[in-house]
């Protein structure tokens, strides 16, 4: 498996993965659509990231550039990434943001996530940039029975709750640095989203 | 005139190679990741990736290396034939070692989208080259705007970027081998010089990786792609740099934006040359 810049030839490709991925209840019209990868490709090539293993994609990963007060906002998803063009992308930006990571699920648990997440930091430290950013759902928080975001939240960093999404991104390395109460509509997640990063040494 | 310009830059790492087969395995798979670019820039002295299989008789002694490489050069440059034509695009095949009556000299070959092959030397040598290589001294800076092209060490003297300049060059390629972060940060300070001074754009190919021993312990950098520090550029002049690994850095240059640069500027250091001053 390699993880290699995504090419305008793969997009086809990607469009794919992200339906095997994201299956519904997942809202559809946040997956990504051809103009919508173009348009990443445009914008910043070396941030866009797909995992193949011969002739296949088997993942992919999004990355924008954020300025400071962009990543420190705390804001809903559309405010924070300009939504699917990524019209918030700040060349100059000093967060590698994380909009979003795929892997197909017949090549889960393969360590591919992983590679993704390697490549991410990387390109962090080659641009040298503060962090790797991003801001996730928290698919596990409304069946959970917790009263708040931020008490959720510190449970899963503790280890004595695990969330879908945020318990393998602290496993990468991240650390929980903050929330969103309303970050998008999306019941599972109360709405809500984890902030999270990973700082180069 | 095509206003974009779509590079692929090849971040090479080298690995351990069985023979020629190998490497142009491993050539092709960089290839693969490129997306439809225009011009392609592999970096400098990616053959000494062969030293992996290098025969025996030479291995360990650098001057007959780098005369067993100068004996297949043309190995690489029909490679490199082959992704010009391939690729529909112009390959700055890297450099390697050629062999001209007794002496090992070393240029960049380049390649036209046609299969038509000029060589660019590499001017300036530094004393790993003259001391462990033997290599010869070879003369002559030629362009053929909008690209010219200058081999690692060439890049850190104003001289021929200027002379590009005037010629019309628009982007210089800049294939590059450091080893140390020394090295990395004068190959990187002289591309955002030629690129300030001369308002034009600069892409590197860099080579990374080890090969176990000299000449290759370790080599460093990073691909990128830099422009004169004036809006609509970034404020350092980095346009885009890629991962410290073996990757491509797929990039498309705006010629136009170039020309408005220059044109409209607060500062416009192209037109405010002064070349009586060391002329």
């Amino acid at each position: 498996m390699t993880v290699r810049p995504l090419l305008q030839a793969d997009i086809p490709l990607v469009v794919t993965l992200q339906r095997a991925c994201f299956p519904p209840p997942f809202p559809e019209e946040l997956l990504w659509k051809r103009a919508h990868l173009e348009r990443h490709l445009e914008l910043f090539p070396a941030g866009q990231l797909v995992a193949v293993i011969g002739e296949r994609v088997v993942g992919s990963a999004t990355n924008m550039l954020m300025g400071e007060e962009q990543w420190m906002s705390r804001n809903d998803w559309e405010t924070m990434t300009g939504g699917h063009m990524l019209s918030a992308h700040d060349p100059e930006g000093t967060t590698l943001f994380g909009v979003d990571i795929s892997v197909s699920p017949e090549f889960r648990r393969q360590g591919m996530g992983r590679k993704l997440y390697e490549a991410r930091f990387s390109l962090v430290q080659s641009l040298s940039l503060k962090r790797y950013g991003t801001a996730t759902r928290i698919p596990d928080f409304a069946s959970s029975g917790c009263p708040t975001i931020p008490a959720y939240l510190g449970e899963v960093a503790r280890g004595d709750r695990t969330d879908r999404t945020v318990t393998p991104i602290l496993r990468m390395g991240c650390m929980i640095t903050g929330f969103v109460e309303e970050f998008m509509e999306d019941k599972e997640s109360g709405n809500g989203a984890a902030i999270l990063e990973w700082r180069p040494t | 005139m095509e206003t974009n310009l779509r590079v692929s830059l090849a971040n090479y790492e080298l690995r351990p190679l069985r023979g020629f087969d190998d490497y142009r395995a491993h050539v092709e798979e960089l290839v693969s990741w490129m997306d439809e670019p225009d011009l392609v820039v592999f970096p400098e002295l990616m053959t000494l990736e062969w030293l992996s299989f290098c025969p025996d008789e030479f291995k360990g002694n650098g001057v007959k290396e780098a005369r067993w490489i100068a004996e297949n050069s043309s190995t690489h440059v029909e490679l490199m034939r082959e992704v010009a034509s391939r690729l529909s695009a112009t390959v700055v095949g890297g450099s390697t070692f050629f062999s001209t009556d007794e002496a090992t000299r070393h240029y960049c070959p380049i390649v036209s989208r046609d299969g038509f092959v000029r060589h660019q030397p590499k001017v300036k040598r530094t004393q790993f080259e003259i001391e462990d290589w033997d290599i010869q001294k070879s003369d002559g800076f030629d362009c053929e705007p909008p690209l010219g092209v200058l081999v690692c060490y060439d890049v850190e003297f104003p001289e021929a970027g200027r002379a590009f300049g005037e010629k019309g060059v628009q982007v210089i390629a800049v294939p590059t081998f450091t080893e140390t972060p020394h090295g990395v940060h004068r190959v990187r300070t002289g591309c955002l010089a030629r690129a300030l001074e001369n308002q034009v754009y600069v892409v590197a190919a860099s080579l990374l990786g080890t090969l176990g021993r000299e000449p290759v312990p370790q080599a460093i950098g990073t691909s990128g792609v830099f422009a004169p520090m004036v809006d609509p550029f970034p404020e350092s002049g980095i346009i885009a740099l890629c991962r410290e690994t073996e990757t491509v850095l797929n990039h498309t240059l705006d010629l136009h934006a170039l020309e408005h640069c220059r044109q409209t500027g607060d500062v416009r250091n192209w037109a405010d040359r002064d070349p009586s001053v060391w002329q």
